[in-house]
């Protein structure tokens, strides 16, 4: 019962539906529907009108057109061109073809009943299934006004016309027509104004946020300024301090020394990095895309490697495929991606060797290995190590690096169209892919 | 071309900059020509009047009353320096402006803070004619 209830609500719902349900693409459509419909009726009501009442005038009797049939197929047709769905329209087509069906063998089989009249209630009943709320009144009226024409050409001697019901349902399928017509229209010309002011909330909005994200890159970048012009002074003066141009220094002295250097490059390398993450945050990473000499970006991380290891029992295997080609990418951020796998590399392992292999990988993809013998990452780690400001267990007593290395990499290899993988084994060592596409396929937005 | 035979003008608002680089330029490095200026006022003329024509400039950007920029506008359309390498020195080192630098046509940078230990090796590659953008 409850579901019955429902399903009646349902129905009642769809029966009342008012006109701005058709959707909005479809307005234009039902538009251009009902104008051409207007058309038909007032063609018909030539024919079937005007014409049998001249005739009738002009000759004396009046021809009996088997046009009324017609009629009912624009009403067909007016409520496939109006229906809400696919589903609606469907069921109009069907319909009509079943209707005529049964007109056509109501017709041969028995020639005297009245056709029209039957073919009405069926029109209506099809309506208030498949149409809008005011194709359902329109053909309510439609075949009451064919009823009622009918009914007083019969009791009473008014009779205009051959067939006065017919007359006077075009009428008002005309009328209805109209109507409909006009409510389409007040709905395109209220889709444009929504329309248009959508749009104009659209670019306020980005207006807006373009002008904010100018405020942002604007402090950023002053930012960046007034922390790098001191930075400037307290690692150059140290250095020079500590390399002895103003004079000798003692152990002491010079290992205190290395110690405001090695906070100075850290506090740089956090610049850069919550620089760089900001950027790619916001989508605003840029490359700046040349032909880079993999050779030349290579000896420069492997020099930086070196020097990193100095006094570590650890030795650094160079595996370089001797016929590497010039690729088209990011110099400063590819150099950028694989000094900071190798910082990792040698950050995390305590002895063994690092291993550093780079060739081509297929036709058209370029390959580094960098593997290490260091003490690995358990597999739950695996991805942490890739979300900004994580860090593994180990990574945080270690008290070096700020969490956005591997981040960084991984976002600026994907830049270039390329990929960030990494297997490790906790104890046996860890080892990382970069593959880079030989032609940079940018994928970063402006 | 050694140390030797660089000319070297540097122009630079911050006292504690125009300072290290002094000591770099001239007591590490050990370069005889260095003139170094705290602005951009009657360029030119002071450029013209150097006893040895410069070859290479290092500009700051942050300067008055004609900044970086303006500075390479003028230096362009002087044929005597079509030779001289002209390269921002500067910690104004965001992509955009980095961007800016290299379309405005600066042969290089050098971002501050500059880094002692490779400050002569790209010195030696500007010499060579190597495009330098390096921001440390």
């Amino acid at each position: 019962m409850k579901a019955l209830g429902k399903s009646l609500l349902k129905f009642w719902d769809r029966l009342t539906a008012p006109m701005d349900f058709v959707p909005h693409n479809d307005r234009r459509r039902a538009r251009l529907l009902s104008a051409t419909l207007m058309v038909f009726v007032i063609l018909s009501m030539i024919v079937i009108v005007v014409i049998p009442l001249v005739t009738a005038k002009l000759v004396g009797t009046a021809p009996t057109l088997p046009i009324d049939f017609v009629i009912e197929e624009f009403v067909y047709l007016g409520i496939y061109g109006l229906s809400r769905t696919r589903y609606y329209r469907v069921s109009a087509l069907l319909l009509t073809v079943m209707v005529n069906l049964v007109v056509w063998s109501v017709t041969i089989t028995a020639p005297n009943f009245n056709g029209p009249q039957l073919l009405a209630i069926v029109v209506v009943l099809a309506g208030l299934l498949l149409s809008t709320r005011t194709t359902a009144i329109l053909l309510a009226l439609n075949f009451v006004g064919l009823v009622t024409g009918a009914l007083v050409q019969q009791k009473t001697n008014f009779n205009p016309s051959v067939d006065f019901g017919t007359d006077i349902s075009i009428y008002i399928l005309f009328v209805g027509l109209f109507l409909i017509h006009l409510q389409y229209r007040d709905l395109i010309e209220k889709d444009r104004i929504v329309e248009a002011l959508r749009a104009e909330e659209q670019s306020r909005v980005a207006d807006q946020l373009r002008a904010l994200d100018l405020i942002k890159s604007r402090f950023l970048a002053s930012m960046s300024h007034e922390l790098r012009t001191p930075l400037n002074s307290i690692l150059n003066f140290t250095e020079f301090v500590l390399n002895e141009v103003f004079g000798p220094v003692n152990a002491e002295q010079a290992d205190a020394l290395r110690n405001v250097v090695n906070s100075g490059d850290f506090l740089l390398s956090l610049i850069n990095d919550v620089l760089d993450m900001t950027k790619i945050e916001s989508g605003s990473l840029e490359l700046f895309i040349e032909e880079v000499d993999l050779k030349d970006v290579i000896k420069a991380s492997l020099t930086t490697a070196q020097g990193l290891l100095q006094g570590k029992p650890v030795t650094l295997i160079e595996n370089i495929s001797s016929d590497l080609p010039v690729i088209s990418g990011d110099k400063r951020r590819i150099q950028q991606i694989l000094n900071n796998l190798m910082s990792n590399a040698i950050k995390f392992t305590a002895q063994g060797s690092i291993t550093f292999e780079a060739a081509r990988d297929g036709e058209s993809n370029i390959r580094f290995t960098i593997h290490d013998t260091g003490m690995g990452i358990v597999s739950a780690d695996q991805e942490l190590i890739f979300q900004p400001f994580r860090q593994t267990k180990q990574g945080i007593q270690q008290g070096a690096g700020t969490g956005l290395g591997l981040p960084i990499s991984r976002s600026l290899t994907e830049a270039h169209g390329g990929k960030l993988t990494m297997e490790s084994k906790p104890g046996e060592g860890t080892t990382f892919h970069v593959v880079l596409p030989l032609k940079a396929r940018t994928t970063a937005t402006a | 071309m050694s140390y030797s035979q660089l000319s070297i003008v540097y122009v630079e608002d911050d006292p504690a900059s125009r300072n290290i680089m002094s000591i770099l330029l001239s007591r590490v490095m050990r370069c005889p020509a260095v003139t170094i200026w705290e602005d951009s006022a009657d360029f030119l003329d002071k450029v013209a009047n150097l006893p040895a024509k410069p070859n290479l400039f290092l500009l700051d950007i942050h300067v008055a009353p004609i900044d970086g920029f303006g500075l390479l506008k003028l230096l362009r359309t002087i044929p005597d320096y079509d030779q001289a390498k002209i390269i921002a020195l500067t910690a104004s080192v965001t992509t955009s402006e980095v961007n800016t630098l290299r379309e405005t046509g600066f042969d290089g940078l050098i971002g501050k803070p500059i880094k002692q230990a490779s400050f002569p090796t790209l010195i030696d590659r500007i010499i060579a004619g190597a495009p330098v953008w390096m921001v440390s």
